[in-house]
């Protein structure tokens, strides 16, 4: 082995994907960073700015609107997701009939261009046209009718539960996958020693599956901060940017006010925010482990 | 065993949840059948006849043939490179000897980082690249496809490559393989699975993808699938019919490749994004 | 340690990229080259801000076939076509590696910084030269002047205003309004229709702010085109009494109850559906839509330019026809003589009798005026509004939303929408409009 591994092999092997990873990822990136130090109409040239538009983040209410609802998103779609994925692999993985034909419906949502995704569920969601509201009204119980989306409190917990609905299938399917790993043997040996269902998943199936927890919510915490083309179908970021997103209000600030500099700065902030996010995780469970 | 009653429990839940996840769905194909104007005004009421309106019209705007040939066009390229390069360096990662554990860490860590990158941000530059490059048209699709798959071939393939015991290599040297023959003839094939994960997932990115897409095409003629809804959508109409029976022909044939490839998914994905 | 890996690291990280900095010094400029189509003629890239000209801007494409059949061999007008936001984004990224198309359409509140940087045509010559397209834009043109010249030609003659449902009105037994209408006999009239049933002012707010178009005779009766250069030069705020009244107003109309419960969530367009089903009175809107409203509402079409206010000091007597966004020419275009001649042919046939008459038939009123050119008489929309023209009011050089940068457009319609869905109070969205200002500089 040791022979193989030489560093001609290594860097030779190594180079187109960190070539194209760096041209096409990394360089994009610090070209977006450095403009979020100007002012920029995205016509013309570029001004610098200084440190002016991470200033004005601090002052802008819009920002923190968005943060706020980034994170309701962020920790609801989180704990929703991670434990009923975690649920629905475990039901499914049961020698059911019907259920690989079960798994394949529940995961086509994931497989729909987000876009539709939006479209779809400005047709049950909206508070005139929406399938909710209308059926609320037919069996005679308006006193539950909600804004669910474009009022002021409810859309990024309604954002959340499409999100929800659309990663769903996508992380059942990477538990079921998981559970597969576990060998028959433990579990029978667990079932002999008189372990209750609960007792064989909390001391048994979850410490057997760390690795997959944690790659299902390194993808749910990337995929949360990437939310854009729901909220944009659903609400648009309204009413007057109430239920706006980091990524909505940056591509709000980039493409409709033309601030491509101040985009960029919330833009960086989300990605900071990002990575930050799942540092403080692969951190936290990294002690645990230890 | 687990009891009759149980099971019966078990089984409704399952069709709860079905039934709940596929309603969307369901709703979007009974719009398709209604008027523009039936959409809006009234929501709840049911198509009264079969009315395929919608999908003349979505047919006679759109030139499928051409946007699914782009599309597969763009789609193979991109996962024929991106294939080949992530397979090269998942396969140092995962499976060379550095002597320098903080460096593999080091290009792992920055490989993965992409997984938290919104499109948004890459938009201006990557064209401004593209263009410094000379890309033009579908092919300037390929490499930002390329680019943003990497992160998430690379979680999969260097996951189940680690996964792969090591005497493998011992033995196929032992036999004197060389380092492409071993890449190539002993440990691809053992990849399979996950190969077949990663053009699932990226069959479906692609087919999916919007923001380059509109960024980068100029040509009708170069359009991919995702563009298609913007037909419906001008300055001032809008036509709802067509943009969901557009989407559902757009939808049947991810759900037909989804179902053939089901099976793989659930392989690829025990082998790459679980162990590891 | 790790410092030694994070060295070596860049290093592998920085020769990769130096290698495609090597590659891409290969590709040099090209020429720009007339480009012929099969037949020999001149092709010239018209950039439209609709993704299927042929079914979402007819008159123009109309116009364009015509052209093409008239100079076939000789000259070709081509779509660079993509929706609105798309095109947008195109034109900005195109703008900065010139591969602009020859003639393109441009949003009003970006075209001034397009100009600044200096990639537009001054089309003073072209207009000196045609002097009849001159008179017949009869000063329509001036919105689109500055230090660098004539920037660009209006695209359309946009006139706005609110369309109403005679019907809708006879049923709920309102009068229908006139051009002496005032605010507080509006508010009774909003009354009046919502208690029939209906909705009595349709309006939209998702993904589609820009349309408050009956609202800029709103700003306008409050002295907008007075005040605004004042207060893009910082000497004024935009939260000052005038303003803060007008938004009362619509604060007022919005108590009143005048627009769908869902506004936030439907767009423009499923506003515009609401009325075209008799489900709302009133829909503010421009002539792009007269055809559509003849298909669908007839001859119980009504157009008025909305209420006047009685406590405001400035003339109430405004009418709202002004030039839509620019077309703009490629300032490259003059490089090249053959491209110049057949760029200045399609300007010429765009801004010519035949092409208003083409006009007229879709509903659309042309930036040129014609004499001879008119509309038919089952084209009820557009004679509604050709009678409300003939008041022969005064009308401002451009729509108010348009005399500002995107960002502060942004601002202004982020700002009438939160007064009217209830989220700001009428002087806390003029301080969001005084803010956007100032960040802008």
């Amino acid at each position: 082995m040791h022979w193989l591994s030489k560093r001609k092999y290594k860097i030779g092997l190594l180079i187109p994907t960190l070539l194209v990873y760096s041209v096409f990822i990394v360089i994009p990136i610090i070209i977006a960073v450095g403009y979020s130090f100007t002012k920029y109409s995205g016509i013309g040239k570029a001004r610098f700015y200084g440190l002016s538009n991470y200033i004005r983040l601090f002052s802008d209410k819009v920002f923190w609107i968005s943060l706020k609802n980034t994170m309701i998103i962020f920790v609801l779609a989180f704990v929703l997701l991670l434990t009923i994925s975690f649920l629905v692999a475990l039901l499914l993985n049961n020698r059911l009939a019907g259920a690989d034909f079960s798994k394949a419906l529940v995961f086509s949502p994931a497989i729909i261009a987000p876009i539709i995704v939006g479209i779809i569920w400005v047709y049950i969601l909206d508070p005139n046209i929406g399938i909710i509201n209308n059926v609320l009204d037919a069996i005679g119980a308006s006193s539950l009718k909600h804004k669910w989306i474009g009022g002021e409190v409810f859309s990024p917990y309604s954002i959340a539960v499409i999100y929800f609905w659309q990663q769903l299938g996508y992380l059942v399917t990477i538990f079921i996958a998981g559970l597969k790993m576990i060998p028959g043997d433990v579990l029978e040996a667990a079932q002999i020693d008189g372990a209750s269902g609960v007792q064989k998943v909390r001391y048994v199936i979850i410490p057997m599956m760390r690795t997959t927890i944690s790659t299902v919510s390194v993808l749910i915490i990337t995929g949360v901060f990437k939310i854009f083309e729901i909220v944009q179908q659903t609400t648009g970021g309204g009413p007057n940017h109430l239920s706006e997103t980091l990524v909505t209000y940056s591509y709000s600030m980039t493409f409709s006010s033309s601030d491509y500099g101040y985009g960029m700065s919330l833009a960086t902030f989300t990605f900071i925010l990002s990575l930050v996010i799942t540092g403080i995780y692969s951190r936290i469970t990294r002690e645990k482990e230890a | 065993m687990v009891s009759k009653k149980k099971k019966t429990i078990m089984y409704l839940i399952m069709i709860l949840i079905t039934l709940v996840v596929v309603f969307p769905f369901l709703w979007m194909l009974v719009l398709s059948f209604k008027s523009n104007s039936d959409i809006l005004s009234s929501p709840l009421s049911l198509p009264k006849t079969l009315n395929l309106d919608n999908y003349k019209n979505a047919l006679h705007t759109l030139d499928f043939i051409r946007l699914y040939g782009n599309t597969f066009f763009v789609c193979i390229i991109s996962l024929v490179v991106e294939l080949i390069i992530t397979f090269f360096s998942s396969f140092v990662l995962a499976r060379m000897e550095f002597r320098n554990k903080k460096m593999q860490k080091l290009i792992y860590g920055f490989l993965i980082m992409g997984l938290s990158i919104s499109p948004f941000i890459l938009l201006f530059p990557v064209y401004k690249i593209n263009v410094l490059l000379g890309l033009r048209g579908k092919i300037a699709l390929v490499f930002p496809y390329v680019a943003t798959s990497i992160s998430f071939n690379t979680l999969l393939l260097v996951g189940y490559l680690k996964s792969l015991p090591s005497e493998i290599d011992e033995a196929a040297i032992i036999d004197g393989c060389g380092i492409w023959d071993l890449m190539f003839r002993v440990i691809l094939p053992m990849t399979k699975p996950v190969i077949a994960t990663i053009v699932i997932f990226n069959v479906l990115y692609i087919w999916n993808e919007f923001p380059f897409a509109s960024v980068m095409l100029r040509d009708v003629s170069d359009y991919t699938l995702s563009m298609g809804a913007s037909f419906f959508k001008g300055t001032y109409t809008v036509d709802y019919g067509g943009i969901v029976a557009s989407s559902i022909m757009i939808i049947i044939p991810e759900l037909i490749f989804y179902g053939i490839f089901q099976k793989n998914i659930v392989e690829g994905m025990t082998a790459g994004a679980v162990k590891g | 340690m790790k410092s030694k890996s994070m060295k070596k690291f860049l290093s592998l990280i920085l020769s990769s990229t130096m290698v495609i900095g090597m590659l891409s010094g290969c590709g040099g400029n090209e020429a720009a080259d007339v480009s012929k189509d099969e037949s020999g003629a001149t092709v010239v890239k018209f950039g439209i801000h609709v993704a299927n000209p042929k079914e979402q801007e007819v008159v123009t494409y109309n116009i364009v076939q015509a052209f093409n059949e008239k100079y076939d061999g000789k000259y070709k007008i081509e779509f660079e076509a993509s929706d609105k936001e798309a095109h947008s984004k195109n034109m900005k990224l195109e703008a900065s590696d010139g591969t602009l198309p020859q003639i393109f359409w441009l949003d009003a509140s970006e075209a001034p910084e397009y100009s600044d940087s200096g990639i537009l045509l001054d089309l003073t010559d072209f207009l000196n030269e045609n002097t009849e397209i001159k008179d017949a834009l009869g000063g329509m043109e001036t919105a689109f002047q500055d230090d660098n010249g004539q920037y660009g030609l209006p695209y359309q003659c946009n006139v706005q205003g609110i369309f109403y449902n005679k019907e809708l009105f006879d049923q709920a037994n309102v009068e229908y309004p006139t051009n002496d209408t005032t605010y507080e006999e509006f508010i009774e009239m909003i009354g009046k229709l919502k208690e029939s049933g209906v909705t009595p002012l349709s309006i939209g707010s998702k993904n589609s702010s820009y349309a408050m178009w009956e609202f800029n005779e709103s700003l306008a009766r409050y002295g907008w085109e007075e005040n605004i250069n004042g207060i893009l030069d910082g000497e004024k705020k935009f939260n000052n009494p005038d303003l803060t009244a007008c938004f009362e107003k619509l604060q007022g109309i919005a108590e009143a109850g005048a627009f769908p419960e869902n506004m936030a969530t439907i767009e423009y367009f499923d506003a515009k559906q609401l009325f075209d089903e008799g489900k709302a009175a009133m829909f503010g809107t421009g002539q792009w839509d007269c055809a559509e409203f003849d298909e669908n509402i007839g001859e119980n079409i009504g157009f008025w330019w909305g209420p006047k206010f009685t406590d405001s000091s400035y003339e109430q007597d405004i009418a709202m026809k002004v030039p839509s966004a620019p077309i703009v020419v490629n300032a490259e275009v003059a490089d090249n003589d053959a491209m110049k001649e057949a760029v200045y042919e399609f300007l010429k046939f765009y801004y010519g009798e035949e092409a208003a008459e083409i006009s007229y038939e879709g509903s659309i009123f042309p930036a040129t005026n014609y004499s001879d050119v008119s509309a038919t008489e089952s084209q009820y929309s557009m004679n509604a509004m050709l009678e409300a023209l003939g008041t022969g009011w005064t009308t401002p050089q451009s729509a108010p939303d348009l005399t500002v940068t995107s960002a502060v457009q942004e601002a202004l319609y982020n700002s009438m929408f939160g007064v009217m869905q209830g989220t700001y109070e009428p002087s806390e969205a003029l301080d969001k409009m005084d803010e956007a200002l100032s960040y802008s500089k």
